[in-house]
């Protein structure tokens, strides 16, 4: 039950983009589109998990002064990997689709994020959970956000015509549409869950475990 | 001083065990990426080109670190030629670009993309060709049997070979200053758009200096 628990937090409680607010560099370029967003979503899913399995099992050998490079290799070498076995086996379509998303992701700080607040903490198959949650969390974030900016910019729907001769939207499919819809999604976010807490008499914050080891800027080479 | 040395060694280790994890994948999958790519270029000579009875492909020359592609009819007829270049002055770095031209006319007939770094999203809307179909009709292919629109390359269609690669051509930013040696560039991808028109005058320019050796 505590897998599943792992699994489902990322879907909502600690949705990456919504809550812990991370990765915000991808996520405002590639929603533009609905397919964007989940091939971005899907490629940084699955380095998420590799990451964090490499990361929980390599976690006592590493020295805590180090972690921060030693983590960056591992991710980058993941990413490297997924790119090289995509260009080699993955059928041509697949390659096209996803191939330009895979060198992003080693900037991506939710991999980072996600391998310094929990994979350096936790076992393999909980921090393998956790990296498939927050992946699908992001994933279906992202979908989301491209989903809206792209029927309100083109009135198209995973690049299918939905509503024909739709006008031009030329804000949603630049980078202020993207902050727009963003503003929207975390105040209709931070709303339900006001309203849910206010339901259950008590005010909203932000679950307690989210806090600063999230953004290990501050804690670079520091001992713990 | 101990410590510094046994970080630097974990270190090291860490990054000799990557690199060794990486060369080794490199080596394993280069002649399956070499082949895909080969199969990708074959495809792409197809869509620019107008139906060929020879295979490109054997032909090749290369002038400059441009690839010309002859196409010839049954009766070894030169019909066009297609040429790959690339440039480095992608917003993700390399750029590469395929261009057909009609050596009759002297104009180019069609350009694509074969490979690019661009942003998704913003730089891809100067590279990408893909048709819109309709969710009510999604068996129809809009553009059937021809390339796919993109505003960015369909500007250099029909335009002089000679014109595009006069060293003044260059990128504008609003309609009204386009002119035969200046093409202009998509808003939200403006530094894409001049990789593009960089590739593709540079193609041309070395096309134009060693047209004799290719019209046979």
């Amino acid at each position: 039950m505590t897998m599943w628990k792992e699994f489902v937090k990322g879907l909502w409680d600690e949705n990456p983009i919504l809550v812990l607010v991370l990765g915000m560099c991808p996520t405002l370029a590639v929603s533009s589109s609905m397919k964007n967003g989940l091939g971005m979503g899907l490629a940084t899913t699955f380095v998420l998990l590799g990451s964090n399995v490499v990361i929980s099992l390599i976690r006592k050998a590493v020295p805590k002064k180090v972690r921060i490079p030693i983590y960056i290799v591992v991710i980058a070498t993941f990413v490297t990997l997924v790119e090289m076995l995509m260009k080699a086996y993955a059928p041509p379509e697949l390659n096209d689709a996803l191939g330009i998303f895979v060198p992003l992701i080693v900037v991506n700080c939710i991999v980072l994020g996600r391998a310094e607040a929990f994979a350096s903490k936790n076992g393999i198959l909980k921090s393998a959970m956790d990296g498939l949650g927050m992946g699908v969390g992001f994933s279906l974030t992202l979908a989301a956000l491209g989903g809206v900016r792209e029927f309100v910019g083109k009135g198209t729907l995973f690049e299918l015509q939905v509503v024909e001769n739709w006008p031009d939207f030329l804000l949603m499919n630049s980078a202020p549409g993207a902050f727009i819809v963003l503003g929207l999604f975390l105040a209709g976010m931070n709303k339900i869950q006001a309203r849910k807490a206010q339901r259950e008499g008590r005010v909203y914050t932000p679950p307690e475990e989210l806090n600063c080891s999230h953004c290990s800027l501050c804690s670079l080479g520091s001992d713990d | 001083m101990i410590e510094i040395i046994k970080l630097g060694c974990t270190l090291a280790l860490t990054c000799a065990l990557a690199g060794g994890v990486l060369a080794f994948a490199n080596v394993k999958t280069a002649a399956p990426i070499e082949k895909a790519a080969g199969k990708k270029m074959e495809e792409n000579l197809c869509r620019v080109l107008p139906p060929f009875q020879n295979s490109p492909g054997k032909e090749k020359q290369s002038f400059d670190g441009v690839v010309f592609y002859p196409a010839r009819d049954a009766q070894g007829t030169l019909l066009a030629v297609a040429a790959e270049g690339a440039t480095m002055s992608g917003f993700g770095g390399l750029l590469k670009v395929l261009v057909s031209l009609d050596p009759a006319s002297g104009k180019i007939l069609a350009v694509i993309v074969t490979s690019h770094k661009e942003t998704p999203g913003l730089g891809t809307k100067a590279v990408d060709r893909k048709s819109v179909r309709s969710l009510w009709h999604p068996s129809v292919d809009p553009a059937a049997g021809s390339l796919p629109p993109n505003e960015c390359l369909d500007r250099f269609t029909d335009r002089l070979i000679a014109d595009t690669g006069d060293p003044a051509f260059h990128v504008v930013k609003s309609a009204s200053e386009v002119n035969k040696h200046s093409v202009q560039a998509i808003s939200g991808a403006t530094v894409s758009s001049s990789a593009v028109a960089d590739a593709v005058k540079h193609v041309c320019a070395v096309y134009e200096k060693n047209r004799s050796a290719l019209s046979k």
